[in-house]
């Protein structure tokens, strides 16, 4: 970029920084040689006066290229404190004011050229520079900046309209750190910050980082600058602000039959109270008006006028507070769950509103309600994290609540065509259960998860346009027409019908990125059905291989970060019943030799603890099966030995659970034939040990000495795991075990199996 | 780097008004001193820190007294004496947002810091609850009943809507636990060992509920600590001996490096006479009896710090087993001994760095257990936004980046095509070329020969009249 830049000194530069001399030259090697402090060390005083009122002339001359030159200039000559501690400087911010002030010669803001808009900004980022540079340093802030505050917030203020990002940026800083200068400006700030939003109308009309930027503006100012305890205004305005929202809301009321809904009702008044005198209201935006039998598109003021103030209520979760404040997160959860939970479902419009295009403004405007009220949910999670943890489970009701679904045979299922519909809504949903999840290392109602990843499958799939509802909708306007339009028609569905995979639409890349995450998040945090973890790992098997190109071998990239972590979370966290093929092998195939993960775990360093299976549950379930399905002796014979062969390598015995049903004939039978089995092996492995050693029936625990001892006497008491283990889990009603994962146990696998 | 220990007593039962009990914070490495805290005495784990720097606190549990006393960094008496429900014996501090202690009548209880609710209050063991560990949201509380209970954080949390069970309950000690090491990891590897005065030391894996080893000691054990990659157990016993536990060991026949214990296996540890394995540090002095109290295992795991019942505090060096710092001694037992690291230059532990608007205390801990009601009303009390930092600099200018944005610019300013487009303008006749001011112009023009046109014949008609009045003369 700069490499191949040559620095040219100081002598040669001055008699550039002359009017038009200027182009003669490049720019940046201009710039980067006055960065230079080499170039600045060595000059005399004289030649820094001079570079200093050359840039001064740039910066008030009347040519707008001129002025943008003078900025770039003053920023890389101030980089050095020779330049900066001058008298020059204080100058140079005049000068820098003065552009603003003039609008940089602006006579109409509707119709500015860019070049005076760069000027401006280059002008804002010169000045945002130089206090960056002074403050925290007393005696030149006393000489420079001090003075010229009040003509800078002046002149910032001056150009919110035109350069609303450089200048409230900077306008922001110094309304947190000069608040004492900032204070007469306070009520101007204000109102130009209210002109900029225009009660929302702008919302859609400006990027969310500047919508964000003006938001926080407007809620430090309505408290920083106040002398009264800080803490309690600001818990004031919040409070207004929950007010002015549920005002907002009580237009569905109208609208709606919110009474049917039990949970709207009691979150609504949880909500602080109205005013019996609206007029009492202190509001921040101007009342709605909304006429909804003049247009039905009035509908979407409500949702945008909600949008904007959960938006200002989560700028004032991000402002600065110089003391605690008191948070109402209970209400401000409320609130979420108000938004994302409401649903035609449980509240239906009113009969008396029958016009067609109302009734789906007012679906949509609940849609979009939805949206609103997870995105504020999110915010809440990002900030309070841990404090939102006694409503863990009403949140995750809440989402759950977000995933369509409709009566089929008596049974609730997932609506499919309205997951596919609402995709977006459905990924936020997404994000939000992934963050829940991972601020807790456990969660243990894997139910509130399976509707979930059910949908997240849905929205991943790819979509293949429907012929027949492409065809149904095709006009048939007349007779005369009708010939002709059918044939047109037919030859572009031509393409649909023989090459229907040309219209297939995949999901985007980062809806991707966020199913991932949540699989992966699903999968460390929760015991999963075996069902919900299978179709977790055949999506993230087939996603791996869709995307075999960016693995780069298990490498991790920012492309390929969220594929590895789900395909490590895949072997990490492995079914904890009925999955009966380990899927390690596949994942090692993949990640090939550069994931450091699957490396460690196909050739562990330390020597492990051994484990004990414990294969009570798992008999039983063979002993019912072969109830069941009457099979023949020998097949019963083959299984045992299969059990057996996993009951020896024993990895996974913390994910059986203990039974303590008596059992059955078979059972014991089987058990002896393990126990033999067991006996047998072990008699091998401890002959290879040179160690003595025999097997009682069904006995795990040994007992070693060593210290004073060196030989190792070994004795055999009852199981300690029955005694130990107070509380059983679920019952284990799974087909399958997973195959153990253990180092060094390859061998007695393999000799079982010959066997 | 720095290494930080923070060290506490459980106090001088002869000294009334507690005037000799202090706490204190050191270096490890070093004679540095960092902060001394006056009237500080708990019981055996019943002090905690939020963390070390500006606005941290130290909250403590008094020592047989209802009250809960908090400090803040850089000051030496309590900010805050918090009044509780019981005397709590033992203190735990779960990702800085919950606090549990542990009551002397069984009871665990439950709040949340930011905002003081009581979460949650759990008849949890039949006598006083001895110690209390949490990791990876799993809240282990060992009791003087020889019981051990596992809760989920997040059913406590969630107490007052789902009332909480414990996860699981393990009954195997016969007498008192006295202490708990729970290890890191993932979720599925996590195990606790427990201490307890029947002399043994058990390994449980937390996942699936099972006891994996017993290792039995030959004396009581009274504190127990885990190397940093557990590869070794540090036992402190009533003895003044601590007694290291090899987690893995040589085969003596093999020479294959293997793992101690599993499968439920009985580990018996006999008297190291050859004190091998064994500190000596705390041995009795010939003035009674000593107990190892508390133990901590440093970041390298290379130093052991231990406390003991007659108030010495020492640092021993593992491999060597000799002692490689005395602390100033306390009071009382040694109660609470923590560790932490910092960078040796932080400015934030500067004690004099005072910033004015620093939040100084807790809410008031409530005394009543909240219910669903009181939940959907929950508020917190936080500071918002980043605490002041002190200044430490400013960050090198992006040069490189800046030119990047001067080159876009410049775009703007510069003519890239290779038409030069100025506009000549030459004279006045061009400044009305175009647009509304030409339309205007060619108006005016109208009018003025309109004028001029009118003036004209208005000129020639006087002309003629007065040629004709010259005439009629």
């Amino acid at each position: 970029m700069s490499k191949g830049l040559h620095i040219v000194p100081l002598e040669c530069i001055l008699p550039l920084l002359e009017g038009d001399q200027i182009f003669g030259a490049d720019f940046a090697v201009i710039l980067q040689s006055l960065a230079k402090p080499s170039t600045i060390d060595g000059a005399s005083k004289t030649d820094i006066n001079h570079l200093c009122s050359r840039v001064n002339n740039y910066l008030l001359s009347k040519k707008t290229s001129y002025r943008w030159i003078g900025c770039k200039l003053f920023v890389v000559i101030n980089l050095h404190l020779k330049v900066m501690m001058s008298n020059q400087t204080v100058n140079l911010v005049g000068s820098l004011v003065k552009i603003l002030e003039s609008h940089c010669y602006i006579d109409d803001f509707t119709c500015s050229s860019q070049q005076q808009l760069l000027t401006l900004n280059s002008c804002c980022e010169a000045l945002d520079f130089i206090i960056d540079r002074i403050q925290s340093k007393p005696a030149l802030t006393r000489e420079i900046l001090t003075p010229k505050l009040p003509s800078i917030i002046n002149g910032l203020i001056s150009n919110i309209t035109l350069i609303p990002q450089s200048a409230l940026l900077v306008l922001r800083k110094l309304l947190t750190k000069k608040s004492t200068t900032f204070r007469p400006f306070g009520m101007k700030f204000e109102s130009a910050l209210k002109t900029l939003l225009n009660n929302g109308d702008n919302l859609n009309k400006m990027s969310t980082p500047l919508i964000t930027l003006a938001l926080h503006c407007l809620a430090t100012i309505s408290f920083t600058l106040s002398r009264e305890d800080q803490g309690s205004l600001w818990r004031s305005r919040i409070d207004d602000l929950l007010i002015e929202t549920k005002s907002v809301l009580s237009i569905y009321e109208e609208i709606l039959d919110t009474s049917e809904d039990e949970d709207f009702e009691s979150r609504y008044k949880s909500l602080p109270r109205l005013p019996e005198d609206i007029s009492q209201l202190n509001l921040v935006f101007e009342p709605l008006s909304i006429d909804i039998s003049e247009s039905s598109l009035e509908v979407s003021k409500i949702s945008k006028r909600i949008e904007l103030l959960t938006r200002y209520i989560t700028a004032y979760l991000d402002v600065t507070t110089s003391s605690a404040v008191r948070i109402p997160l209970g209400q401000f959860i409320c609130l979420a769950e108000l938004l994302a939970g409401m649903n035609l479902r449980f509240s239906s419009i009113k009969r008396d509103i029958r016009d067609n295009s109302t009734r789906s403004m007012i679906r949509l405007s609940l849609k979009d309600l939805n949206q609103i009220g997870i995105a504020f949910l999110c915010t809440l999670q990002k900030r309070f994290l841990f404090d939102l943890i006694p409503h863990y489970y009403t949140i995750f009701s809440t989402l759950d609540s977000c995933i369509p679904v409709k009566t089929h045979k008596g049974k609730a299922i997932l609506d499919v065509e309205e997951v596919v519909e609402n995709s977006e809504l459905e990924v936020s949903v997404l994000t939000a259960a992934t963050v829940l999840l991972s601020m807790m290392h456990t969660f243990s109602d894997s139910s509130l998860l399976t509707r979930m990843i059910d949908s997240a499958l849905l929205i991943v799939e790819p979509q293949v346009p429907n012929i027949d509802e492409v065809t149904k909708s095709t006009p048939s306007n007349g007779k005369n027409g009708k010939g002709k339009k059918k044939s047109g028609n037919m030859a572009s569905f031509s393409d649909l019908i023989a090459h229907q995979d040309l219209f297939t639409i995949n999901a985007s890349r980062n809806t991707l990125v966020k199913v991932r995450k949540f699989f992966t998040a699903a999968l460390s945090r929760c015991e999963l059905p075996s069902s919900s973890t299978l179709k977790i790992l055949r999506f993230s098997v087939l996603d791996a291989v869709t995307h075999v190109k960016s693995l780069h071998h298990g490498k991790r990239t920012p492309l390929n970060k969220s594929i590895i972590k789900l395909l490590e979370a895949d072997v990490l966290y492995p079914a904890h019943q009925g999955v009966g093929i380990s899927i390690l092998p596949i994942i090692s195939s993949l990640l090939g030799g550069e994931n450091t993960i699957m490396s460690l775990l196909n050739n562990p360093r330390l020597p492990v603890v051994s484990t004990v299976l414990d294969m009570k549950q798992k008999l039983k379930e063979e002993s019912e099966e072969e109830s069941d399905e009457s099979e023949e002796e020998e097949e019963e014979k083959e299984e045992k030995v299969k059990v057996d062969a996993m009951d020896i390598s024993g990895d996974t015995a913390n994910k059986r659970k203990l039974n303590s049903d008596e059992p059955s004939n078979v059972e014991k039978a089987v058990k002896r034939i393990r126990t033999e089995k067991f006996r047998r092996v072990q008699e091998e492995a401890d002959k290879a040990k040179e160690v003595p050693m025999a097997l009682p029936e069904g006995v795990h625990q040994v007992e070693e000495t060593y210290v004073e001892t060196s030989v190792t006497i070994t004795k055999f008491t009852e199981p300690a795991e029955a005694d130990s283990k107070l509380d059983n889990d679920d019952e284990d009603n799974s087909d399958f075990e997973l195959p153990p994962i253990i180092a060094g146990d390859d061998d007695d696998d393999d000799d079982d199996d010959n066997e | 780097m720095d290494e930080i220990a923070f060290y506490c007593c459980s106090g001088d039962a002869t000294d009334k008004h507690d005037a000799n009990s202090f706490a204190y914070l050191s270096s490890l490495h070093s004679s540095k001193q960092y902060l001394q805290y006056r009237q500080c005495y708990s019981g055996r784990n019943g002090s905690v820190l939020t963390g070390i720097g500006q606005e941290t606190k130290l909250i403590s549990a008094c020592n047989d007294r209802a009250i809960i006393q908090v400090y803040l960094y850089g000051k030496e008496s309590p900010e805050q004496k918090i009044p509780i429900p019981e005397p709590l014996s033992c203190l735990e501090i779960c990702d800085d947002w919950l606090l549990v202690g542990g009551g002397q009548s069984g009871r665990i209880y439950v709040w949340e810091l930011d905002s003081g609710l009581l979460l949650a209050v759990k008849e949890c063991h039949y006598q006083a609850v001895n110690v209390i560990r949490y990791n990876k949201g799993f809240l282990v509380s060992g009791g003087a009943d020889s019981r051990v209970v596992i809760w989920r954080i997040l059913d406590l949390a969630n107490d007052s809507i789902n009332p909480a069970k414990p996860y699981s309950i393990l009954t195997d000690n016969t007498l008192p636990v006295t202490d708990l090491v729970i290890t890191n990891g993932l979720v599925s590897d996590l195990k606790v060992y427990t201490a307890s005065r029947d002399c043994t030391v058990r390994c449980y894996s937390i996942a699936s509920k099972r006891l994996i080893t017993t290792f039995v000691l030959p004396t009581k054990v009274e504190s127990l600590a885990a190397d940093p990659a557990y590869r070794a157990l540090y036992a402190g016993q009533d003895d003044g001996f601590i007694r290291m536990i090899p987690l893995y060991r040589g085969n003596v026949k093999t020479h294959v490096l293997e793992a101690v214990g599993g499968m439920g296996s009985i580990v018996t540890l006999k008297p190291d006479l050859d004190l091998q394995e064994t500190f000596v540090c705390h041995k009795d002095d010939g003035n009674g009896q000593t107990i190892v109290t508390k133990l901590q295992v440093t970041l390298d795991g290379t130093y052991l710090v231990s406390g003991d019942s007659k108030g010495n505090v020492f640092v021993v060096d593992i491999a060597t087993k000799q002692i490689q710092r005395k602390f100033k001694p306390l009071a009382g037992a040694v109660s609470q001994i923590l560790l932490a690291y910092t960078k040796a230059d932080n400015k934030q532990l500067d004690r004099h760095y005072n910033d004015k608007n620093m939040v100084r205390v807790i809410p008031t801990l409530k005394r009543v257990v909240v219910d669903a009601n009181a939940i959907e009303k929950h508020e917190i009390q936080k500071k918002l936004g980043e605490l002041q930092p002190p200044y430490f600099g400013e960050q090198k200018f992006d040069m490189n980046r800046f030119l990047e944005d001067v080159k876009t610019q410049q775009m703007w300013f510069t003519n890239l095509s290779d038409i030069d487009s100025t506009v000549i303008r030459q004279g006045s006749e061009n400044l009305f070329a175009n647009g509304k001011a030409a339309g205007e112009l060619t108006v005016l023009k109208t009018q003025l020969e309109q004028k001029n046109a009118a003036y004209t014949t208005l000129k020639e008609k006087y002309e003629q009249l007065y040629k004709e009045h010259i005439n009629g003369l």
